[in-house]
């Protein structure tokens, strides 16, 4: 556990900078949030909504970019990267990223955010909340894990990009189509659970390979795979199989 | 026991054999030189060796361990110090060496500081501000801190001046422990590895071509000179051991490399009749040029 | 910086030159008998020199009655022990026989050998 941590220190010292910038932009997203909430009878000038979204984005981004970089710093995909001559196990290092990767970008945010909602909204202890609060985790958790592991089998932030870009394209891929086909029908929610938690699923299962047994070529066909089951689960409620509707 | 043994190692790139059925073994406590050219694999042999690289087929034992399973515990035991090695670049001397220490329980402080003022490394500097030298060196003590029981070098001396070398290689030997300790230098720096080295191991072109003892290899190696009282005519045949025989006015030049004292004058004799002969020992390097040159014919692979 | 004057050329057997550096300082005196020898890390150091290699020194040096090992300091240079000066002159015997062969190759005559000799033994000291 002590060298988990040494670890995590470690990182946190790397990319502090980076952090403080995304932690001052996570900063701007709530304030601006918890503003708009506040002002629901006066006019929201359309400014302030424009910097709700830009702002947003761009913590969205920076997080995804910490992400990659947080992974990609003992890269398993580089041969020779510096751990690999180390004493340090693949278990010990993926314990370390996951838990700081995790607690950084995934539960501090969500936490923060749920509880300034709630407490606006003066139920900051009801089921409601911890429901709202428990499935906002288990979505983000999955996509963390998923993103993870397309950060681990890739060598440099490009191919991570490129990657993230496919996972995304791919998954969103009918749905939009659907939209532009005009069949805009939604799938209803426990699909998407379903397809998420597949995602979530897959991509745990694609970092052990990669941080345990590191064959590459294997944790991108885990991630392909992944991709196609939960795009498939999201389109079989159209199907008449009585089971799926519920 | 064996601290590195290969049986039929290979590993191919697309369709380039970097390696190809290496059978090479570096015993317990021996400083072995691993020779060759450029692009002979040296290289791709030590990343086989650590894990960094699968064989395509064959396998490696170091340690008594398939290189594909090695784990904590060995690389707890081996240091490994290479041209362009992927260090953390944004820490300092001191940061490096505060990461590195938890993941050693046999981390000698005591040690790290007296290697730390051997090579007078300025501890609050980045390592991407350092010196090619001080970035080695660096390197270096991160990788003998924990006095390893191997050392695995590849191309440690390139591009360093030749005060830095020496200062590196004084820094190894601070750590040797005769018997316990086995080191693995790969490099085209001859001279340097000349007088560390027991056993040499000779790649050229992914084979292994020679494989023994230095003291064997200097004792079968030999430059002779043949004076004539005429002029020098190549002989009929010649033994296979014997290269480069080149003619020269009176004197007639080769290296036999089968030297043995009553054979060779014999087969001298029977050549050159009323000749003196010289026969002078060879460098390494000398050694080297010559089987180069000759394509390795003579060699046929592993020798004791 | 080691007690005793030695420059290493490639070429030929690292161990034998070390060998004959040693016992020729003990000639010239540069050794002198209780000196303490450098230990074998040292010896390695110094020369930049497998320490496998240094350690066969050592004991060689220790087998030929060169140096003697104390338990406390380490390796000292050893008081050297005259036996009988027929059994010295014997030991030598390769040595000449060596010389003898070169020379004749060589197609020197006795006279110049003696001279070569004489001058050699004047440069190391002593009559």
């Amino acid at each position: 556990m002590n060298l988990i941590w040494h670890i995590i220190k470690k990182d946190l010292r790397r990319f502090r900078l980076p952090i403080s910038i995304w932690a001052f932009a996570c900063a701007i997203v709530l304030k601006l949030n918890l503003d708009s909430a506040l002002s629901v009878n006066a006019r929201v000038p359309t400014t302030g909504q424009e910097a709700t979204v830009l702002s947003t984005m761009a913590a969205f981004m920076l997080s995804v970019a910490l992400l990659g970089w947080i992974v990609q710093e003992d890269s398993l995909a580089t041969p020779g990267a510096f751990w690999q001559s180390r004493p340090i196990s693949g278990g010990q290092l993926l314990a370390a990223k996951s838990l700081l990767v995790f607690v950084l970008l995934v539960f501090l945010p969500t936490l923060v955010d749920h509880a300034c909602l709630r407490w606006q909204h003066s139920d900051l202890f009801s089921s409601h909340a911890f429901i709202s609060f428990g499935s906002g985790l288990f979505s983000l958790t999955a996509i963390m894990l998923y993103g993870m592991a397309i950060a681990a089998a890739t060598r440099d932030n490009g191919s991570f990009v490129l990657g993230a870009i496919i996972a995304i394209g791919s998954y969103l891929g009918p749905p939009v189509a659907g939209i532009l086909l005009n069949h805009p029908a939604a799938p209803p929610a426990s699909a998407i659970f379903t397809s998420i938690a597949v995602i979530g699923t897959g991509g745990a299962a694609a970092l052990l390979n990669q941080y345990l047994r590191r064959r590459t070529r294997l944790t991108f066909v885990i991630l392909g795979a992944t991709i196609i089951v939960s795009m498939l689960v999201c389109q079989l409620w159209k199907l008449p199989l009585p089971a799926l509707h519920r | 026991m064996n601290m590195i043994e290969t049986h039929n190692l290979s590993r191919v790139f697309g369709r380039t054999e970097a390696v190809r059925d290496l059978s090479l073994v570096v015993p317990k406590g021996s400083v072995c030189a691993l020779l060759g050219p450029n692009g002979a694999g040296k290289s791709t042999t030590i990343r086989l060796l650590l894990n960094h690289l699968a064989p395509t087929s064959g396998e490696a034992l170091v340690m008594g361990v398939d290189s594909r399973s090695l784990g904590p515990d060995e690389f707890a035991q081996i240091g490994y110090v290479a041209d362009n090695q992927n260090l953390p670049l944004w820490m300092t001397v001191r940061q490096l060496l505060d990461y590195c220490r938890p993941f050693y329980p046999s981390w000698d402080t005591a040690l790290e500081k007296t290697l730390l003022a051997r090579f007078a490394l300025p501890e609050n500097r980045k390592l991407r501000n350092l010196s090619r030298g001080m970035l080695m060196q660096a390197a270096l003590v991160s990788s003998l801190a924990y006095r390893p029981k191997l050392l695995v070098l590849d191309e440690p001396f390139s591009g360093l001046d030749p005060v830095v070398r020496e200062d590196f290689v004084r820094g190894v030997l601070e750590v040797s422990t005769p018997g316990d300790w086995t080191v693995l230098v790969a490099s085209h720096e001859i001279e340097e590895v000349e007088r560390l080295a027991d056993r040499v191991a000779l790649l050229d072109g992914g084979h292994l071509r020679l494989n023994e003892t230095a003291e064997a290899l200097q004792a079968r190696f030999r430059r002779i000179e043949v004076a004539l009282e005429r002029d020098a005519t190549p002989p009929q045949s010649v033994p296979s051991g014997w290269l480069g025989l080149e003619c020269a006015g009176s004197l007639v030049s080769f290296v036999d490399s089968r030297y043995e004292r009553n054979a060779t004058e014999r087969a001298c004799r029977e050549r050159f009749p009323e000749a003196a002969v010289t026969a002078r020992p060879m460098t390494l390097r000398e050694i080297f040029v010559t089987l180069a040159r000759a394509g390795f014919k003579s060699e046929k692979g592993i020798a004791a | 910086m080691l007690p005793f004057s030695i420059e290493l050329k490639p070429g030929l057997p690292v161990a034998e030159q070390i060998l004959f550096a040693v016992k020729k300082a003990v000639v010239r005196g540069q050794l002198r008998p209780g000196d303490k020898f450098p230990s074998v890390r040292i010896l390695s150091q110094e020369l930049r020199v497998n320490p496998n290699t240094a350690h066969k020194v050592v004991a060689a040096l220790v087998a030929e009655g060169v140096l003697v090992t104390t338990p406390a300091v380490g390796s000292i240079v050893a008081t050297p022990e005259l036996g009988g000066r027929k059994e010295r002159a014997e030991l030598l015997g390769t040595e000449i026989e060596r010389l003898v062969v070169e020379a004749k190759k060589l197609g020197l005559d006795l006279d110049s050998v003696q001279d070569a000799v004489a001058t050699h033994w004047k440069k190391l000291g002593g009559a």
